[in-house]
């Protein structure tokens, strides 16, 4: 009963983890379309931005002597960070191009993720080995039913939470949010009412690089490790979700996080030698939603015009 | 018309430069060039860069002394951990004429696919990487050898050590590459040999990063010991997750691939009392130290596991090629019917081309660095072993 | 009206070498490039080389005189073509690495036609293509070292399992729209490279090594020829063999695009309503696409383990995908010659980028993105298909008629 109980709380980790990713993954498909396999290692990026600030305000004592929240701010930089730097992908690969067919796009985004896990390990020193992430999260825990509860677990899906209802309300709430359904829905016909496209657009990079970085910072501070190779594996788990749960829906990306988070943990539990081919399950699941149900969990609506 | 003319006319006068500009190849005669193959780049990139410049170390200490009768030059190739890359690398090398050995390599999967290539253009293949037996077992070649001991032989000594210390059940976790099943099968072998019991192997892959429900199935097994068949990035996590989920009274051990430095950087004080049943301690021997200032004073990138066996191939190469000159054959020779002295000790090839001794140590982790075990508090009884109540 | 006739046979006789001659200058730089070491050679021959490649897409007058002459002298230009691809391997007698480059060159080839097919004529956007070349290798690995059986039968095996293979994963898929194609064939790349790397009797992440040889009656392929006295490299004998292969795969290809198939696989792919109302049987097409598709992959993975004589997973992983999908993209969909290009450039600039070692995977990723900024149509754009005037000749004639 207890191994059962603690592979939950592992399973809801795991799928907070792996729903923010989606999310973030899925944001580039419901309003634009495109796959963007860079968003992995956009991850990455983020906690290798975050490493030399962290230690240089360490150094500079800001943290001690903040009692603590310095952290959210310097994440907060972090997250500006990164959104700029999804502004700067957007102005200089994805513009070009958002004229020719989507495939040469996907290659580009596959591309653009290569040159950055590369670049961060010839420009990071020691960047081929994998690096000590800063321990944020609070240690300690409590015990419930025979099972220890961590406070950094309950953090992480606690600010999962936060960052989704954050993106709810901007989705819903904002003006932006009202430009960016509207081009999801019919680009053109939000042209005509008005809409910058290209705003909206560079939004939507800016919004998906900043829940990158938010999703590479938990990941790396929960295990306390980030390589720059990590980027890939999240890559492809974070598009794996955002399918299972319906694609350019976010509420399907989390439908979806949580999905794959579970069969992973659970098939790797409990089937024998599963761990090794815990991969195969969640592809194998992600090939039966593409096949037998395209539109996901949640369903996107695909209307064939005749 | 005539336009169409001096288009045609410089056409055929490109043509001839470029093949004239053929003509001058640069072919330098009195430099010799010997070869390095490693993975430069990618996920191993750590420690080819690391043997690369170990490899350079060596090369420029011989010749900083002077009296090296020929000007060396290092062709350093990427193998990127991909047969495909080092095959291409191989034969780039191989059939160069100028190059007369050369030393190769961190994955066996790549060592196998180019031996063939190294025995047919009959270079001198030194391995300072790999560990699969059959890169020398598996052919009759007399080209390459091999510095660095095999996996069998790294785990004949864990199995010893958890004889030694009493631990005899065990549950090995490895990471699905080729590296980790070898690790995994020999070591089970090994235990297996020695009346010891494998309760179960677990498969992970290379960047898993959550290991829960792994280790949830090892609580339920309660091993007396952990063997973490793979390299340091996963085996950190396993470790640092398995501390959480209470596994703190096993005996964690780790093969050479674990034996970075990274390992107690990234675990912090879960790496106290870990252990490695690794390859050469540096810090064994004055040549060793020698080595390590050395390189510390020149290089910032950690020197890796395989630093010291890469400097030790360069001194093999260097010595052969200074006593019987730039020929090929001449140098294969020479080394398989030679023993040398190397930083990690004496270097003596088995029949086959192996080397037998290569400085086998089991480390325990004190303060996050890998101390070797016999020199350790832990041996001298002023620290206690994870496992002794 | 005399100078002009007198013009017109002067300017024909000058335009008819002029292709063959410029396809020799292009080999020969591309040669060079390939060949020698020294960058000061090599960035010479590339900035001519884009010289040229300008010249013919922004000088109209270029263009023109290009594209006529390629069209009145094919005959020529395959001939030229053809030769040099004889006689090159023979002036590298020493560089076997050279040589080794051009194998890898001829096998990618074949592998981005078949990918074309898919991609390319049919519209099926597949990323996990290494699957069906990972088949076909380790079937015919398998069957020449477990089974014993002679490289042709295991040649001829891999082709037709791999097509198997492609055509199975063609049929759950023929539902799905070309966007979650995409993300399938991702899944089924993966999934097939994990099974390979997980099961026993392919070896494991230690895969198949002491692949043999191809033998033709009896005589080896890893055995060294000597002609007018000098020994040439065994690189030697593969080049012309997979060269063969090649240039059938070049010809297979063709006849398929010049056929009614290759005319429904561009239906499929423009408007898959529209063809299906036309009456093609759209899933039969996208069926035989991934199986002829499969079927090349098959072949070339045959080729590949036979030569290298050791395979392993890491050879058919994602990278490899996305390698063959940039070599199909930028060498221009649907383009037969195109696509060749693409990978003999694709399979080439990893390579040539060995100096600078750490910085290889950087630079080819950098290359890769600046060739599809700047040129996102492919080096060779799609051609519009462009029937024999014959037909419509004889209906404007007939139009004609009528109004006189």
């Amino acid at each position: 009963m207890n191994t059962l109980l603690q592979l939950l709380i592992s399973a809801l980790l795991v799928s907070s983890l792996y729903s923010l990713v989606a999310v973030g993954f899925t944001m580039y498909v419901g309003v634009i379309n495109l796959a963007n396999f860079s968003h992995g290692d956009t991850c990455v990026l983020g906690t290798f931005l975050m490493m030399p600030i962290f230690l240089y305000a360490t150094k500079a004592g800001w943290i001690s002597a903040s009692a603590g929240l310095m952290i959210p701010i310097l994440i907060i930089l972090i997250l500006l960070l990164t959104g700029i730097w999804g502004a700067a992908v957007y102005k200089i690969l994805v513009k070009p191009l958002l004229a020719a067919p989507r495939l040469i796009l996907l290659l580009a985004t596959v591309a653009a993720g290569q040159v950055i896990r590369e670049g961060i390990r010839v420009i990071y020193p020691n960047g081929s080995n994998p690096q000590v992430f800063p321990k944020l999260l609070p240690s300690g825990g409590f015990h419930l039913l025979d099972i220890t509860l961590g406070y950094d677990s309950l953090t992480i899906i606690f600010l999962t939470i936060v960052c989704i209802l954050c993106l709810n309300f901007i989705i819903h709430k904002t003006k932006m949010g009202v430009a960016m359904r509207a081009v999801s829905q019919n680009a053109d016909v939000a042209q005509m009412m008005g809409i910058n496209i290209e705003r909206t657009i560079i939004a939507v990079f800016m919004i998906g690089s900043a829940l990158a970085g938010m999703a590479g910072i938990l990941n790396a501070t929960y295990y306390g490790i980030t390589k720059f190779n990590l980027g890939s594996n999240l890559g492809i788990k974070g598009f794996s979700a955002a399918v299972i749960g319906g694609l350019g829906d976010f509420k399907g990306a989390i439908v979806g996080g949580f999905l794959l988070g579970f069969i992973e943990v659970f098939a790797a539990a409990y089937i024998p030698n599963g761990s090794q081919y815990q991969d195969v399950f969640s592809f194998l699941a992600v090939i039966a939603f593409l096949i037998f149900r395209p539109s996901g969990i949640l369903g996107e609506k695909i209307f064939e015009k005749v | 018309m005539s336009k169409k003319l001096v288009l045609i006319l410089l056409a055929v006068l490109l043509t001839l430069s470029v093949v004239g500009c053929g003509s001058s190849k640069t072919a330098e005669k009195q430099t010799v060039k010997i070869g390095f193959i490693g993975p430069l780049s990618g996920g191993n990139a750590a420690v080819g860069i690391g043997a690369k410049n170990s490899f350079q170390l060596k090369v420029d200490e011989v010749l900083a002394a002077g009296d090296y009768p020929y000007n060396v030059e290092v062709v350093y190739e990427d193998d990127a951990s991909d047969p495909a890359t080092g095959v291409a690398a191989a034969t780039k090398i191989a059939s160069d004429p100028d190059v007369v050995a050369a030393a190769t390599h961190w994955n066996s999967p790549v060592g196998l696919a180019t031996v063939d290539v190294f025995h047919k253009y009959g270079m001198a293949q030194v391995l300072w990487g790999t560990i699969h037996r059959d890169i020398i077992y598996g052919n009759d070649y007399d080209e390459p050898v091999r510095v660095i001991p095999t996996s069998e032989q790294s785990m004949e000594l864990a199995g010893d050590y958890a004889v030694d210390f009493g631990i005899m059940k065990w549950v090995i976790i490895n990471d699905t590459s080729d590296y980790g099943t070898k690790i995994r099968d020999e070591f089970t072998a090994a235990m297996e040999k020695r009346g010891g019991e494998i309760l179960e192997s677990i498969g992970v892959t290379i960047g898993q990063q959550d290991f829960s429900a792994v280790l949830s199935r090892v609580v339920e097994l309660d091993p007396e010991g952990i063997f973490y068949a793979g390299v340091t990035t996963e085996a950190a996590g396993v470790r640092i997750q398995s501390m959480k989920m209470g596994l703190t009274d096993v005996l964690f051990m780790g093969p050479p691939g674990i034996q970075s430095d990274t390992f107690g950087e990234i675990t912090l004080d879960d790496a106290e009392g870990t252990f490695c049943s690794g390859t050469f301690d540096v810090n064994s021997t004055e040549e060793g130290i020698a080595f390590v200032e050395a390189y510390n004073a020149k290089y910032t990138d950690p020197y890796e596991q395989n630093g010291p066996y890469a400097y030790d191939s360069a001194a093999i190469i260097l010595e052969a090629l200074k006593e019987v000159g730039p020929d090929k054959a001449k140098i294969v020779e020479y080394i398989l019917s030679h023993s040398f002295k190397g930083v990690i000790g004496d270097i003596e090839w088995d029949e086959y081309g192996q080397n037998g001794v290569g400085g086998l140590t089991m480390y325990v982790n004190q303060d996050q660095k890998w101390v070797k075990y016999e020199e350790s508090e832990y041996a001298s009884g002023e620290r206690t072993l994870p496992w002794v109540k | 009206m005399e100078s002009s006739n007198l013009g017109k046979n002067a300017r024909f006789s000058l335009k008819r070498g002029l292709t063959p001659a410029l396809l020799l200058v292009i080999i020969a730089l591309v040669y060079a490039i390939v060949a020698y070491e020294n960058w000061a050679v090599v960035l010479l021959c590339l900035a001519a080389g884009a010289g040229l490649f300008f010249a013919y897409s922004r000088v109209p007058a270029v263009k023109a005189l290009i594209t006529e002459s390629m069209r009145t002298d094919k005959v020529l230009l395959l001939v030229t073509g053809i030769l040099a691809a004889l006689v090159i391997p023979l002036t590298l007698r020493t560089q076997p690495y050279v040589i080794h480059i051009l194998i890898i060159a001829l096998i990618s080839i074949i592998l981005a036609l078949g990918l074309n097919f898919q991609v390319g004529s049919t519209g099926i956007p597949n990323l996990g293509y290494a699957a069906f070349y990972g088949v076909g290798a380790y079937t015919s690995a398998l069957l020449s070292t477990k089974l014993g059986l002679s490289f042709w039968i295991s040649i001829i095996a891999a082709g037709c399992i791999s097509a198997l293979f492609g055509w199975l994963v063609g049929l759950p898929t023929l539902k799905t729209r070309s966007y979650h194609m995409a993300l399938v064939s991702i899944a089924f790349g993966l999934v097939t490279y994990i099974m390979l790397n997980n099961m026993g009797f392919t070896g494991g992440p230690n895969g198949i090594k002491n692949i043999p040889a191809p033998e033709i009656f009896g005589w080896s392929l890893f055995s060294s020829i000597r002609l007018f006295g000098n020994t040439y490299p065994i690189q030697v004998n593969f080049y012309y063999f997979v060269l063969i292969f090649a240039i059938l795969a070049f010809v297979v290809s063709r006849f398929i695009f010049n056929s009614k198939v290759g005319l429904y696989f561009n239906a499929v792919r423009e408007d898959e309503i529209a063809a299906k109302c036309s009456g093609v049987n759209t899933s039969k097409m996208k069926l035989l696409a991934f199986a002829v598709g499969a079927f090349l992959a098959g072949i070339a993975g045959s080729l590949y383990a036979h030569y290298i004589g050791y395979i392993s997973p890491e050879n058919f992983n994602m990278n490899t995908s996305l390698q063959i999908l940039g070599m199909v993209i930028m060498g221009g969909m649907d383009n037969i010659v195109g696509v060749g290009i693409g990978a003999f450039i694709l399979s080439v600039a990893p390579e040539k980028f060995r100096s600078l070692a750490d910085f290889r995977m950087l630079a080819t990723g950098l290359i890769i993105l600046l060739m599809l900024i700047f040129r996102p149509s492919g080096i060779v754009k799609q051609q519009i298909r462009v029937y024999a005037g014959k037909i419509f000749g004889k209906e404007n004639a007939l139009k004609g008629d009528n109004h006189d």
